[in-house]
């Protein structure tokens, strides 16, 4: 782990962890850790976060077949430079 | 803060109880939301508070009188919930005015979650930041110990340089013992501030504060020594690997489109045999008997609405299943885990992480996929993607592919949907290497992380709201631009240009439509299908793609109208042509042609929205690589096939 567990958590992302799961393999850190430091980073503005939506947009086109629906809470944290 | 103030604007309390003295001490309650601040308040005070705005802020706080076991008043102090001092919120904003401001507290009880340590500390972390009065409240260790969490609160006292006193305020424990360590702190010394980078780096300075809070954690909490692996995280280490979850997810996919064809054959069936029969029977009957009988009326009821929109109904069971099943393993958070398994696959070809999220969006519309296109914050993502959304097979391309696929493949109706996708995908991603490594070759890799919702049982309830409105929106589709498009092909098939024929009464090879596609049709000839009706359908399917199995049922339809009253007939007239047009080299002709209709601009709506959303410049860029991407692998296709057949 280089640095504490915020650099090493925006470590793991630079390198290509896509999950908590995969930071945590990584790492080493708890889960509860993991969590906190996302949080964290968030709140400094190195990650923003929105939601994802998978399949079912909830607004879009009148003519769409799946434009009146939404999606499942999948948040994508994307690191800011 | 050495008094609270006298203004204090009160507005109402919960048994209004006494407030301390003037010069009584100030204890300030602090802590991160839901850590049980406000239960440990109450507890502590007998829920006596008195509620308010502090003044000349909106900010409520709770304050009451609190003596302590010697018999000192104290003025304890409810403040609002914070995560840190460095607020994001103008609740957080005033707790900080109030802990660091020119008259802090004398005391500051930290309210701390012995279950969410990490969380809770890092506001601990930063009052140890100035010399102070600190009392820890340890919380929640009840459901810290359901998780096998284990607080030694004098070591963790011992890491953390100030008392820490476990508490259940919900069932009064530790209030007293509270009470006493807060008196002896009083009566003490302030304690020396803990010591902290010299450094203006926020990163390096929030990095040390964790590294502190985690240092305390490792000396005094015994946990398991692995965390407890949820069923979500044993399932995803499966889900998301790097090779066999793209194979599950393809697998997935696979059973979803099986299931789809085959359960839904025999119900498409029936309903094309319901329009085809009782329904157009009705129809003639009810307009001959008001007069309207062998009239343009009855050609556009018959041959347009129900020829058309009937053919287009008849896939509503197929729409439905497909919604179901769609609908159940997004409830069941599985499609998030097939959003890992998509972005995997963009950073291995070296395209945006973040430009996998409007291309899921598109496998169900285009349209609201390229308005997606915005959360890419740098511009040439955003051209790209959208550029790539169009290749994204969306739901409405659906319909045609199962239309095809059970008519020239009637046994692995599934196998060649599932196909179509795969190809979708590979054109996706060939596509992507194509432009990035032309157009945008400096373009950066941006990390992303996902934060997967955990797996969960579907509700049933949830997975019929959720089929049901997209079934409204497949409807609403049939009943509105559809039914628009079917009364213009109609009009077009309604004008003769050749022939005899007169208004609405005329062989649809003399009319302007059939004349117009004619004129088309030869593009298409070295693709296997250069037939006037695949082109006539393929121009309609530019309005929108469901338009190109209504427009081909007009158009048998209305040149074999009685032929069509049977199940089915419309795949064998569509069949006969397709033989036609490829010299006997049918499937690879019908391939050709649904991957030609899978790559080509999808509807006018996504045009639009990609001349709102890029520009002229670079949609016409886009439908020009369709068009073109659409034409070269469709020639290919057939031109291989042929020879290999």
């Amino acid at each position: 782990m280089s640095g504490g567990p915020l650099r090493a958590v925006l470590a793991a992302i630079d390198d290509g962890a896509l999950t908590a799961y995969e930071i945590r393999r990584e790492t080493g850190l708890p889960d509860e850790t993991i969590r906190s430091a996302l949080e964290q980073l968030q709140r400094m503005g190195r990650l923003t976060a929105e939601q994802v939506e998978v399949g079912c947009p909830p607004a879009g086109c009148g003519t769409c077949a799946l434009s009146t629906s939404c999606g499942p809470a999948l948040v994508g944290l994307s690191r800011v430079r | 803060m050495a008094d609270t103030p006298a203004n204090f604007a009160s507005c109402h309390s919960d048994a209004a109880g006494p407030l301390a003295a003037s010069g009584a001490p100030v204890i300030a309650l602090v802590g991160s939301p839901n850590v049980g601040k406000s239960t440990l308040f109450n507890s502590l005070t007998g829920a006596h508070r008195q509620m308010g705005n502090w003044p000349g802020t909106t900010v409520e706080v709770g304050r009451t009188q609190w003596l302590l076991p010697d018999g000192t008043p104290t003025a304890l102090v409810d403040l609002p919930g914070a995560y840190s001092l460095d607020p994001l919120s103008p609740d957080e904003a005033f707790t900080r005015s109030m802990l660091v401001g020119e008259d802090p507290p004398d005391l500051v009880i930290v309210t701390v979650d012995a279950a969410r340590l990490s969380r809770s500390l890092y506001l601990l972390a930063q009052v140890r930041e100035r010399p102070g009065r600190v009392v820890v409240a340890l919380t929640m260790s009840d459901i810290a110990a359901r998780r096998d969490v284990e607080v030694d609160t004098g070591t963790l006292a011992a890491a953390l340089g100030c008392p820490v006193v476990r508490v259940l305020p919900r069932h009064g424990i530790g209030d007293a013992d509270l009470a006493h360590a807060v008196e002896q702190s009083l009566h003490a010394a302030p304690l020396v501030a803990r010591e902290t980078p010299a450094t203006e780096d926020d990163l390096e300075i929030a990095d040390h504060r964790f590294t502190w809070v985690q240092q305390a954690i490792d000396a005094a909490v015994v946990q398991p020594t692995t965390d407890k692996h949820t069923w979500s995280d044993r399932i995803d280490r499966w889900a998301t690997a790097p090779w066999l979850g793209p194979i599950i997810f393809l697998a997935v996919m696979w059973m979803v489109f099986q299931l789809t064809t085959t359960v839904a054959a025999p119900l498409q069936d029936a309903l094309d045999s319901f329009f085809s029969g009782p329904v157009s029977s009705a129809a003639i009957t009810l307009l001959t008997a008001v007069g309207l009988g062998g009239t343009w009326v009855e050609s556009f009821v018959i041959d347009g609405l129900i020829g058309g929109v009937g053919m287009l109904l008849t896939f509503v069971p197929l729409m439905a299943i497909m919604f179901a099943l769609l609908a159940l393993l997004e409830d069941s958070g599985y499609m998030a885990r097939a959003a890992v398994v998509t972005d995997r696959t963009m950073r291995f070809i070296g395209l945006p992480g973040r430009a996998f999220l409007p291309l899921i969006v598109g496998f169900g519309c285009n349209v609201p996929a390229i308005s997606a296109t915005r959360v890419l914050p740098d511009a040439r993502h955003r051209v790209l993607t959208a550029l790539l959304v169009p290749f994204t097979s969306c739901s409405a391309r659906l319909a045609v592919y199962v239309m095809m696929a059970a008519t020239f493949f009637p046994g692995s109706a599934g196998n060649v949907v599932f196909a179509m996708y795969l190809i979708s995908i590979l054109f996706v991603v060939l596509v992507g290497v194509a432009l990035k490594r032309t157009l945008w070759r400096t373009m950066g890799r941006e990390p992303l992380l996902l934060d997967l919702p955990p797996y969960q049982l579907p509700h049933l309830r949830l997975l019929g709201i959720v089929t049901w409105g997209r079934l409204k929106g497949f409807l609403r589709t049939a009943s509105g631009i559809i039914v628009a498009t079917v009364a213009a092909v109609w009009l077009l098939q309604s004008i003769p240009v050749t022939g005899d024929g007169a208004f609405a009464d005329v062989p649809v090879t003399d009319s302007a439509y059939a004349a117009a596609a004619e004129a088309v049709a030869p593009v298409f000839a070295p693709a296997g299908f250069g037939n006037w009706q695949a082109t006539g359908a393929l121009a309609v399917g530019f309005v929108a793609k469901e338009a190109v199995i209504s427009s081909w049922s007009q158009t048998y339809a209305v040149a074999e109208p009685t032929d069509l009253h049977s199940p089915g007939a419309l795949g064998d007239a569509v069949r006969a042509d397709f033989d036609a047009s490829s010299g006997g080299h049918t499937t690879a002709a019908v391939w050709a042609f649904l991957v030609f209709l899978l790559a080509y601009t999808p509807c006018v709506a996504t045009l639009a929205t990609q001349w709102r959303e890029i520009g002229r410049k670079w949609t016409l860029f886009g439908v020009a690589l369709q068009l073109s991407v659409a034409w070269v692998v469709a020639v290919a296709i057939f031109q291989i096939g042929r020879a290999l057949s």
